[in-house]
């Protein structure tokens, strides 16, 4: 076997430029297939790892007819009864109760449909760095040309795109400047101390809102002004109320910048009057009980197939005919379809790479089972089996698709383990675009893992397909013929 | 006592359009230690009657016996272990395994029949001494001139410690000097370790070597001498 391997391997380099043709064909095919695949499964990792721990979590606790149908009148009551269950259980890292329903926004004679998010600020900015999407600093049109005026702008032009544009921070405003060709060594402290919003103290249990910054700009709204709200409250009462505007919010998420309307989740229950009195108690209600557990989010059946099982062990433990647990994966059932149909995507572009790919590495075999015929011819005259000969083949195939895939390792691992890390945040055009399409505008690697041993699975499961090809030409080989070749 | 009995042997190659009779109800018997060559006009069946003693070929009528084994009725696979063990070749163009130096070209054959490497890498060794190679066993076939090559062929072709060597014109790319000296080594070979060799060759410096000359037109044995 030692002489086997010895041959296959010497054979590798018998051609060197061919041999290193079909290895690179392998390695940027392979390189390709597993940075897409390493982006895609990053990005949607993210998208889900986002929407699942911060805004519906792994379980959630709702009133069995609020999945179907979610209305306030579906709330369920949070009480201590609850909350001991959950804080007994220590598989559940935390939870954060919610309310979630549809309202009109008006303000003069505008009127907009939003989304009222009653929420703990505390636990939100611990949980979707909520503070990190207020917006600091407004690009008014007015304080635009008042710099203009009153400093040497060299480029005021590209500085006069940006009119009405909002920024939570300073490091994305002078990215955002510097990616139009703004000159961001000069004027940048005018326009930070100029364009900066007042700073927002939110009170934990106050009436005042934030609100997505398309949302204000819609109704003609800014900080400091008031907005009138108008929805269905609990148990068929009217909800209405007027809030002050705190603050406006950017989210990487166009949807949410055009309708979300944030407010304490006790100012939220007041709105809409979710609560019942009994004798001297009030009992408050919540749409859901949102609860992240220690549980790693992944599309992998067998994670999921975990938390079912603390779902069926609340379940068991609530003893409430009224309430159920919903998993994420119902939850989230739009974005395990996008991400599905992604996937397919991905694999159609793959399974070309492939496919053109397979050509090259049939190619190589032809050519080398052309070139070797009288070699071959002379070794069957020798005494050489013809199954030796085909496993000789074999290996020098199998040689370069390991050659190929262990130079596609060292190469990416880097990549990936960066870019896994610290992912890269886009913007301009390509920044705008994710957004519209609710995803983040984040460009992150999956770190290394089985996918990229799947890869090379495939690459080598179609080497072996070729290999077919190649011994049954062995197998039909005339000893006489090869050696006059 | 032969060790190779041709009984009339026929080979016709058939092409759509014409037969060819290569070789026409040939019998011949080579004995153990014999030094034959078989000759003849391009044309006149030698290497499809040595391709045939070689099992390499089939028979179209006839039968070849091997040290007493009909070699016609082996199947492919059969055949292959049976050349391994019993057939040395020598061909024309040497055919030497191109990644392999002239040390593991001898032991090659040797490592397929399984023989212990301390044992083949002896007797590679000699072998390869036998033939004027001592001084080159670590050379790759490309960096070996044609005379140089052909030796390792012939100490490959003995390494399997054959019943007799085939060769097919085994001086017709090499020089007179490389072909003296080759035929010096075979002679030697034959003489002292009383190796069979048949040839096929029209080179009359082989065929004055030769203690047996059979010689071949039309496919049919026209005079069969043993000097």
């Amino acid at each position: 076997m030692k002489e086997i391997i010895l041959i296959a391997w010497r054979n590798l380099w018998r051609n060197k430029r061919r041999t290193l043709i079909t290895v690179s064909s392998i390695f940027f095919a392979l390189f390709y297939a597993i940075l897409m695949k390493s982006f895609q499964l990053g990005t949607y990792n993210l998208m889900l790892d986002n929407t699942v721990t911060q805004y519906t979590g792994h379980l959630q606790i709702q009133d069995k007819e609020y999945f179907d149908n979610p209305s306030v009148d579906y709330s369920i009551p949070f009480t201590d009864e609850i909350t001991n269950i959950l804080d007994r259980c220590n598989k559940i890292e935390y939870y954060f109760p919610r309310i979630q329903t549809g309202v009109l926004a008006s303000s003069g004679a505008n009127s907009k449909v939003g989304t009222v998010m009653g929420v703990n600020y505390d636990i939100e900015t611990k949980l979707t760095g909520l503070n990190n999407n207020v917006v600091k600093y407004y690009l008014d049109s007015n304080k635009i040309n008042s710099i203009i005026r009153n400093y040497d702008v060299y480029n005021a032009e590209i500085l006069l795109q940006f009119s009405e544009k909002y920024f939570n921070n300073k490091f994305d405003l002078t990215k955002e400047l510097d990616a139009a060709g703004f000159d961001t060594t000069k004027n940048m402290q005018q326009i930070f101390d100029v364009m900066q919003m007042p700073l927002v103290r939110y009170k934990k249990y106050g009436n005042d809102v934030f609100i997505g910054y398309k949302l204000s700009q819609y109704l003609e709204l800014n900080q400091g002004d008031s907005i009138i709200l108008i929805g269905q409250g609990f148990e068929g009462t009217n909800a209405v109320g007027k809030y002050k505007i705190v603050g406006l919010l950017n989210f990487p998420i166009d949807q949410m910048n055009r309708n979300m309307i944030y407010m304490p989740i006790s100012t939220a229950q007041e709105f809409l009057s979710a609560y019942r009195v009994n004798g001297y108690d009030t009992v408050y209600y919540v749409n859901f009980i949102a609860i992240n557990t220690k549980y790693q989010v992944s599309m992998r059946m067998a994670d999921y197939n975990r938390l079912l099982t603390l779902k069926t062990d609340l379940e068991n433990k609530l003893d409430n005919d009224m309430l159920t647990v919903i998993g994420w994966r119902n939850l989230n059932e739009g974005i395990i379809e996008t991400i599905q149909v992604g996937n397919s995507k991905g694999l159609i572009f793959i399974f070309i790479l492939y496919l053109v790919i397979s050509f090259g590495i049939l190619g190589t075999v032809m050519m080398l089972l052309s070139e070797r015929k009288k070699e071959f011819g002379m070794m069957l005259a020798l005494g050489m089996r013809r199954k030796i000969l085909a496993l000789i083949i074999s290996l020098e195939m199998i040689f370069m698709t390991l050659v190929s895939a262990f130079s596609v390792f060292i190469v990416t691992a880097p990549i990936l383990i960066l870019g896994s890390r610290h992912p890269y945040k886009l913007h301009g055009n390509t920044a705008e675009q994710l957004s519209k399409m609710n995803m983040e505008p984040l460009l992150k690697f999956q770190t290394i893992d089985f996918y990229i041993l799947d890869q090379v699975a495939v690459v080598l499961v179609i080497v072996l397909l070729i290999l077919i090809y190649a011994i049954v030409k062995i197998s039909k080989l005339n000893v006489i013929n090869s050696l006059k070749s | 006592m032969s060790i190779i009995e041709v009984k009339n042997v026929n080979k016709i190659y058939s092409t759509s359009e014409v037969k060819v009779h290569a070789v026409r109800g040939v019998e011949l018997n080579i004995n153990q230690g014999e030094f034959t060559a078989i000759v003849g006009p391009s044309g006149s069946g030698k290497t499809t009657l040595l391709n045939m003693i070689g099992g390499l070929d089939d028979v179209t009528d006839g039968n070849i016996f091997v040290d007493g084994t009909d070699i016609t009725q082996l199947k492919d696979s059969q055949m292959i272990d049976f050349r391994m063990k019993y057939i040395g070749f020598v061909f024309q163009a040497y055919n030497l395994i191109p990644v392999l130096t002239a040390l593991e070209n001898v032991e090659f054959i040797m490592s397929l029949q399984g023989v212990n490497k301390k044992e083949r890498r002896q007797r590679s060794i000699k072998l390869l001494e036998a033939v004027g190679l001592g001084d080159r066993i670590n050379s790759r076939p490309s960096r070996l001139s044609g005379g140089q090559q052909q030796r390792v062929a012939v100490a490959r072709a003995l390494a399997s410690k054959p019943k007799f060597v085939l060769a097919d014109e085994p001086t017709a790319n090499l020089d007179s000097v490389s072909t003296n000296t080759l035929l010096e080594i075979m002679k030697n070979l034959n003489e002292k370790e009383g190796t069979t060799f048949v040839f096929s060759t029209h080179d009359s410096r082989v065929i004055e070597k030769a203690k047996r000359v059979v010689t071949l037109e039309d496919g049919k044995i026209i005079s069969d001498v043993t000097k």
